[in-house]
């Protein structure tokens, strides 16, 4: 197990730049998440820790070595590909075995840690088939045997879950994580799927057209976006974005409507356009809502409403947006309605409309 | 990796292979260009020495180069008219997975493999005038058939049934292959739109492999300027006299038959300049129908 | 015209169509084996005996006790398995080298190379290679045979083999790498087993491509290194009396070719246009 550093590290497929002096620190037995939107660099940053993309520019840092020149033979990581690619020629045995015969493992224990890994992955009556003769989950796993086989230093995910069906993915996240709990890899994981950082992540880093929009704990990336990109990525349902217009602490809406911050702002006092985030869970109904940060009642045009059965989902328009807010199931309204509900002052996000940053 | 240990272990990989393109394919093609510019002949008393472009004239002042030149162009435009449509037709008909369809492709595929020199002969025998099973079979239909292989017109028809014989499977499967990649969408469109059969096959079918087709035409143009066994076998040699004498069979007797080694080489690098324009369009149509 | 009568007509006709064509192909075949087990005398009566005549095996004797018989089908085989064995094996590494590494510096160089392999009629290369063969003193050799085909018949098979090599993703050779196997290996142990379907059906096309071959040992094998084809050849200068042994020389040719056919069919058809098409 090993500290990874990333020093600006930087990819261009010919002239066309792609990742843009990436940096970052990993500790030992970290488990780290690349998450952003398609095509922001991801599989790219994994590649290039993996050896599989030549660095352009920067530094890799692999437990104390420079690794940018080692092949990726020699820098002793494993690593589970999206589409899993197993061996289709070799058995599930021969699969897992692999990466350690290639090490020059002697045969004997060869054996005994396939057993072993097969029984951590219930593996273990599948041995002698082929990958074609599995299912999605089962080959899923072989591939995570695979990478486990062997102590590599460093375990890379490329959206290792994106080939499996719902039910079936959050039931290997939950796998993947207990065997972190138990094995304490030092690991990197790629994906776009937000809910999957949040849920599996030590440390989120949250990608951005080939830049860090942030790098945090996973309610450090919830709590406190950096910026309007962060907010919006992280959160499902997504955070509610309001035009409006700064005095003092008071925020109006463009309907007229005010909103008082629960703490005064420190900058200039001046009247300034700002964009307001609101989490769902963060607006709601009379019954949810605590006495203490209550907001004035706030009214929005009642849309529609979504019913998951231990909240219901108000789908309104506030202020010239559509907004989401979670309330009580218990609530019904008419379509054309007004719906009076209240923000929770305390967790109102400020970001400059123009810069996209948090103020 | 890195991308340039990469290129360095391509380069080994393809080394092998170079070194035969090198031997038996570079360095004959620039002793024929060194050949082509002297007077070499077999058995000659005086010492060779350069002449220049003296063979590339004689050659093209040769009215038999241009015979054989219209005969190699007549055999490969009959060629495609006949093979062609038919091997399109047969792909089609395969390509409508009737009950028994696998047995009939392997057996219409055979032709293809077959040893050309024993192919011909058969056919030569086949083709006999007096004692063929083929002009006995139009006789039985009251039909006096030719003396095929004694004159012109007769060879040719003859080498271009055996050509096509051999040929037609090859387009046959080239066309199934393309006709199983292309997506069933627009047909069931034409289908639901009122077209009938042929419709479809006109303005949907044929316009959507017509690249693959392209790519077969010039495949076949470039197999026509080589053809050389079935000549060989089926006239002797482009027999009657020259009557079927191809550019193949003029290099072939010039410099096997006749020994005029030079003259030989400069007509084979003739043959080189002809089919670049072919070897253009075949680039061409290949990089489309990919 | 209702559309399942439409449908039965067009049926029917496609059948009549088929059987015709399946007659066309077959028939030289058949009239090759039977008048190479026919009398001579039957050979020569019209209207042709087809099913009906005394089978006779005198013709392959015949055949077999020609002065060298034994020496010309031994040499034929022996280039066949050679020359396939050599150009296979250049073959499968110059279309894994093509097919996974986009750029470098004799890629472009060997395309064109290849291109002009399988443009340019052989027979431009005769009279060098007839020149260098005799200055080498290889000449009427079974190497240079082996050596002259495989190159013939490399541009098909590279492109026949690309098109195999291109269907193993790339990803598990990624995963070779990560799992610590060097380049060797991950040929080895990943990629090469992959492609043992691609390499049988290159190989089946090129041993039958050199079992057919005629141009280049009619001018480049004198009687040491002669093969099956111009062995047959020569029957056309026979006067054209002797249907019965040319029949069964050409039978020798041709009937280990269609057993392969049939066996190999599934290869043959899905191989053939993959190894033409590229350039
Ligand atoms: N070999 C390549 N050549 C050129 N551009 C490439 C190459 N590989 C990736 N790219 C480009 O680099 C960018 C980042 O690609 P990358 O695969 O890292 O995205 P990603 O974040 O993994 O996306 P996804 O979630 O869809 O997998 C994309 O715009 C892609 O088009
Ligand atoms: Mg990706």
């Amino acid at each position: 197990m090993v500290d990874v550093s990333l020093r600006g590290l930087s990819k261009s497929f010919g002239s066309h730049p792609v990742v843009h002096g990436v940096d970052l620190d990993i500790q030992d037995g970290e488990f780290v998440v690349l998450v952003g939107p398609s095509g922001c660099g991801k599989s790219t940053i994994l590649r290039m820790v993996a050896g599989l993309e030549d660095i352009t520019a920067g530094e890799l840092i692999l437990g104390g070595i420079m690794a940018n020149d080692l092949s990726p033979k020699d820098r002793n990581l494993a690593m589970v590909f999206q589409d899993y690619a197993l061996y289709p020629n070799m058995t599930v045995a021969s699969n897992i075995g692999f990466g350690l015969k290639m090490n020059k493992v002697p045969a004997e224990a060869r054996e005994r840690r396939i057993r072993e890994i097969a029984q951590l992955l219930q593996l273990s009556d599948y041995l002698e088939r082929k990958p074609r003769a599995l299912s999605g989950g089962q080959r899923q796993r072989v591939a995570m045997g695979r990478a486990l086989a062997r102590s590599a230093q460093l375990f890379l995910f490329d959206e290792p879950l994106s080939n499996l069906d719902a039910q079936l993915r959050t039931e290997v996240r939950t796998q993947i994580k207990i065997l972190h709990q138990k094995l304490g890899m030092t690991s990197i994981f790629v994906t776009h799927d937000q809910t999957e950082a949040m849920t599996l992540a030590d440390k989120i880093v949250c990608l951005h057209g080939g830049k860090i929009a942030q790098t945090g704990t996973p309610e450090e990336l919830y709590n406190e976006p950096k910026n309007l990109f962060v907010a919006s990525f992280i959160g499902s349902p997504q955070i509610n974005i309001i035009e409006a217009e700064l005095d003092g602490d008071i925020l109006t809406l463009s309907d007229g409507q005010t909103l008082s911050l629960a703490q005064k702002p420190i900058a200039k006092s001046s009247k300034r356009r700002v964009l307001v985030g609101i989490r769902p869970e963060d607006i709601t109904d009379e019954s949810r809502i605590g006495t203490i940060n209550k907001s004035k009642g706030l009214r929005v045009d009642y849309l529609i409403s979504e019913t998951l059965g231990s909240d219901t989902f108000i789908i309104g328009q506030l202020g010239g947006a559509r907004v989401t807010a979670r309330c009580a199931p218990t609530v019904r309204h008419m379509p054309g309605s007004t719906v009076l509900l209240h923000a929770n002052a305390e967790r109102l996000h400020l970001f400059d409309p123009e810069t996209g940053r948090r103020m | 990796m890195s991308e340039s240990t990469r290129r360095r272990s391509a380069e080994f990989l393809v080394a092998p292979s170079w070194v035969l393109l090198l031997a038996v394919f570079a360095a004959p093609i620039l002793a024929a260009l060194y050949l082509s510019f002297r007077n070499e002949t077999l058995g000659a008393f005086s010492a060779p020495q350069f002449v220049g472009f003296g063979n590339y004239i004689a050659a093209l002042w040769d009215p038999r180069f241009w015979d054989s030149l219209r005969t190699t162009l007549t055999l490969i435009a009959i060629g495609l008219l006949i093979q062609l449509p038919v091997g399109v037709a047969l792909a089609i008909i395969l390509e409508k997975n009737l009950r028994g369809t696998r047995l009939f492709r392997t057996v219409l595929v055979v032709p293809m493999l077959l040893t050309p020199v024993a192919v011909g002969l058969i056919w030569r025998f086949m083709f006999d005038a007096d004692l063929g099973v083929i002009n006995w079979a139009l006789s039985l239909v009251g039909m006096d058939g030719p003396n095929w292989l004694g004159a012109r017109w007769p060879a040719i028809a003859a080498i271009s049934i055996v050509d096509s014989w051999q040929s037609v499977p090859f387009i046959m499967l080239t066309v199934l292959a393309a006709l199983a990649n292309q997506s069933k969408g627009p047909l069931e469109a034409a289908a639901i739109d009122g077209a009938t059969q042929l419709q479809t096959l006109f303005y949907v079918t044929l316009p959507s492999i017509s690249n693959v087709l392209l790519v077969i035409i010039t495949i076949r143009i470039i197999d026509g300027m080589k053809m050389f066994d079935l000549i060989f076998i089926v006239t002797s040699k482009g027999g009657p006299g020259t009557a079927t004498q191809t550019l193949g069979m003029l290099v072939y007797n010039t410099g096997f038959g006749f020994f005029q080694t030079s003259r030989a080489a400069a007509l084979g690098i003739v043959m080189v300049v002809l089919i670049a324009p072919v070897y253009v369009l075949w680039r061409k149509a290949d990089r489309v129908s990919r | 015209m209702s559309f399942a009568r439409r449908k039965r007509i067009s049926a029917a006709l496609s059948y009549a169509v088929l059987l015709l064509a399946a007659f066309l192909s077959l028939f030289p075949v058949f009239w090759t084996i039977t008048t190479s087990i026919k009398q001579r005398a039957d050979t020569f009566v019209l209207p042709p005996k087809f099913i009906w005549f005394d089978p006779t095996l005198k013709n392959y004797s015949a055949i077999f006790h020609t002065r060298g018989f034994g020496q010309i089908y031994l040499n034929t085989i022996l280039v066949t398995l050679g020359s396939t064995a050599l150009c296979v094996m250049l073959s499968t590494l110059a279309a894994y080298a093509l097919s996974r590494t986009p750029r470098f510096v004799s890629r472009a160089p060997l395309e064109i190379s290849l291109v002009l392999v399988r443009a340019i009629p052989a027979i431009v290369l005769m009279v060098p290679l007839f020149h260098i063969t005799s200055q080498l003193g290889v000449y009427d050799s079974r190497v240079a045979l082996i050596v002259m085909y495989a190159t013939i018949n490399m541009p098909f098979a590279t492109w026949l083999m690309s098109s195999f090599v291109g269907q193993v993703p790339v990803a598990l050779e990624q995963s070779a790498a990560i799992d610590g196997a060097g380049q060797v290996a991950t040929f080895w142990y990943v990629v090469l087993p992959l492609l043992l379907p691609g390499i049988a059906a290159s190989t089946i096309f090129v041993a039958l491509f050199t079992w057919n071959e005629f141009l280049i040992p009619v001018m480049l094998a004198g009687n040491s290194a002669k093969t099956l084809p111009v062995f047959i050849s020569g029957f056309i200068s026979a006067r054209n009396l002797d249907w019965g042994p040319m029949a069964a020389a050409s039978s020798l040719a041709i009937i280990p070719i269609t057993i392969v056919t049939v066996v190999a069919q599934r290869a043959l058809i899905s191989g053939m246009s993959s190894g033409a098409l590229k350039g």
